[in-house]
């Protein structure tokens, strides 16, 4: 009997141990280098303005789907750049647009997204943006931590590099930013440790 | 047995055709991997979380997915600096060759993620008595499919039909979806034949033959470990259709790599990466494979005293219960939305 219960203990393990991380699969299929400067009025966090380098490949993608047989160093017209506004850009807005800012440990929301541009950099697909925080957070008062990740990994967001660069804060704010792992808000069922900022003024 | 096997096995083929056609109330997926929300967004909110992303895997599964997570990264990137060499005509013949040897090693680490038709295949093994060559067999019809799905797929519809790489990124999700289906409707085929009386099912490595394997000791050439030589044929059929049915949810790996490969002009460099990536793939998943009869074979050593033809018979039940329950919570959390079709 205690073999069969053995066995049968055996075979479950096995079998469930293969079952547990078939819940869902997402690996990187997009690459983005973003550079983020955080505008500060009056002291207040404002918005944010985002730039996205979007890797090679995919940006080839996209713009063969915008205008067929478009070739790397072809112009983005305005009807290009359109058409990416319309079908890869503005349903990001219905996931927050893969930005995730924290005052004190609570996480803030944002408006509406604001003067949408697409331009080349080589044969790279550059998004810039700007994301008005809703309301403005006070970085005096608490720390402010910005997270730019996807959770469900599909597409990885890293600061372009050197990542201290990445971060751009207007200087007479007095603000410092420190880039570095988030070892607290790990994605992707705890495999990958994303990258944030975080902001402190004096 | 046999007429019903070959309908479920035509009822897969037709179905893809049919969600292709009808569309399903399942949300299109935008080019983000994210399902595509009607209307502008009035306000940006926060990321949502699919709940099945706030799991995290305990170790030391967490630790070795990342790590091939990491790998992977490296080798994408190699991956696609070296598309983009091709694209550009220069060295093409030598960067083709590096995209081979990276999209090899990269079929190696990608299934290693969840995904692939591991899980299904396992199951399968692991609750019948099969030989170490089926393990393989099955590693790589399951590979081979997977690969040629992705060519056919990317073939037909954007070289041949001209489609928008996300419109074929949602008809690959419409194929995983019906591919899930077909698993839950092979795995309870499965469980009738498991149920069926006769000697038909093995069951899970339990010899029914106890004293008969002593009795070929010293013939090593009718050697009755395997017991498939009284076996009648349904059950290649069985292994081929549940091969088969685990490739044919298409790698958006692949996918992507094929389409990124289309929009630079070099289709068949992408091609020949798909089909290397599928070699990688089958590596890996002959090694669970073969790992699923090994563990088959320790069990019915440790519970052959016990061995009854009604145990082997529960076992194999039981696996193909598994499987109609991954088929049907797959296409379920797809239909639903908690997961992301083709999100591997």
């Amino acid at each position: 009997m205690v073999e069969r219960i053995h066995f049968v203990l055996f075979s479950t393990l096995l079998l469930s141990c293969a079952l547990l991380p078939a819940a869902a699969d997402a690996h990187p299929h997009v690459w983005v280098d973003y550079r983020v400067s955080p505008r500060i009025d009056g002291g207040r966090l404002t918005a944010l303005d985002e730039e996205w380098v979007f890797d090679s490949q995919f940006s080839s993608m996209l713009l063969n789907d915008a205008a067929p047989g478009w070739r790397a160093g072809g112009a983005l017209t305005p009807a290009i750049v359109r058409h990416l506004h319309d079908h890869a850009f503005m349903n990001l807005g219905h996931y927050g647009f893969f930005t995730q800012v924290w005052a004190g440990g609570k996480q803030e929301g944002f408006g509406p997204s604001r003067g949408f541009a697409a331009t080349m950099t080589g044969d790279r697909l550059v998004y810039r943006f700007t994301l008005p925080l809703k309301p403005a957070v006070d970085p005096r008062k608490e720390p402010v931590e910005i997270g730019i990740w996807d959770t469900s990994y599909y597409v990885d967001l890293e600061p372009a590099k050197p990542s201290a660069k990445a971060v751009a804060l207007p200087a007479e704010s007095g603000c410092k930013a420190t880039v570095g792992p988030d070892r607290n808000r790990p994605i992707y069922f705890g495999t990958v440790i994303p990258t944030a900022i975080r902001i402190t003024c004096p | 047995m046999r007429p019903l096997l070959r309908l479920i096995l035509l009822v897969c083929l037709v179905l893809p055709i049919l969600f292709a056609a009808a569309q399903p109330a399942r949300a299109e997926m935008g080019y983000f991997g994210r399902p595509e929300v009607s209307g502008p967004a009035t306000q940006a909110t926060a990321p949502v979380v699919p709940a099945a992303q706030e799991l995290t895997l305990p170790q030391p599964f967490r630790a070795i997915l990342g790590t091939a997570i990491r790998m992977q990264v490296a080798l994408n990137a190699q991956l696609r600096t070296r598309l983009d060499a091709a694209a550009r005509a220069d060295g093409q013949v030598r960067a083709a060759l590096v995209i081979i040897v990276a999209s090899f090693l990269y079929g190696v680490l990608h299934a290693v993620g969840p995904g692939h038709g591991k899980v299904v295949v396992a199951s399968y093994l692991a609750t019948r008595r099969a030989r170490f060559l089926v393990a393989l067999r099955m590693a790589g019809i399951v590979a081979a499919t997977q690969a040629l799905s992705a060519i056919v797929l990317v073939g037909v519809l954007a070289v041949a039909l001209g489609t928008t790489g996300k419109t074929i990124l949602n008809e690959a999700g419409t194929l995983e979806f019906a591919s899930y289906l077909c698993i839950a409707g092979m795995g309870l085929w499965m469980a009738f034949a498991a149920l069926r009386p006769g000697p038909r099912v093995c069951g899970c490595g339990l010899p029914h033959g106890h004293e008969h394997h002593h009795a070929h000791e010293h013939t090593p050439g009718a050697h009755g470990h395997d017991h498939s030589d009284h076996e009648p044929v349904p059950r290649r059929g069985e292994r081929l259709g549940i091969a088969v049915l685990a490739g044919l949810r298409p790698c958006s790996g692949a996918i992507l790599v094929l389409l990124f490969s289309l929009a630079n002009g070099i289709f068949a460099v992408g091609a020949a990466a798909t089909l290397a990536m599928g070699v990688g793939t089958a590596l890996t998943v002959a090694a669970v494979s073969v790992g699923a009869v090994g563990a088959n074979r320790v069990a019915a050593m440790a519970g052959a005293p016990l061995a009854t033809a009604w145990l082997g018979r529960a076992v194999a039940l039981t696996g193909a219960l598994i499987i109609t329950a991954f088929g049907a919570a797959a296409a379920t959390a797809i239909a639903t939305g908690m997961i992301a079709p083709l999100a591997g």
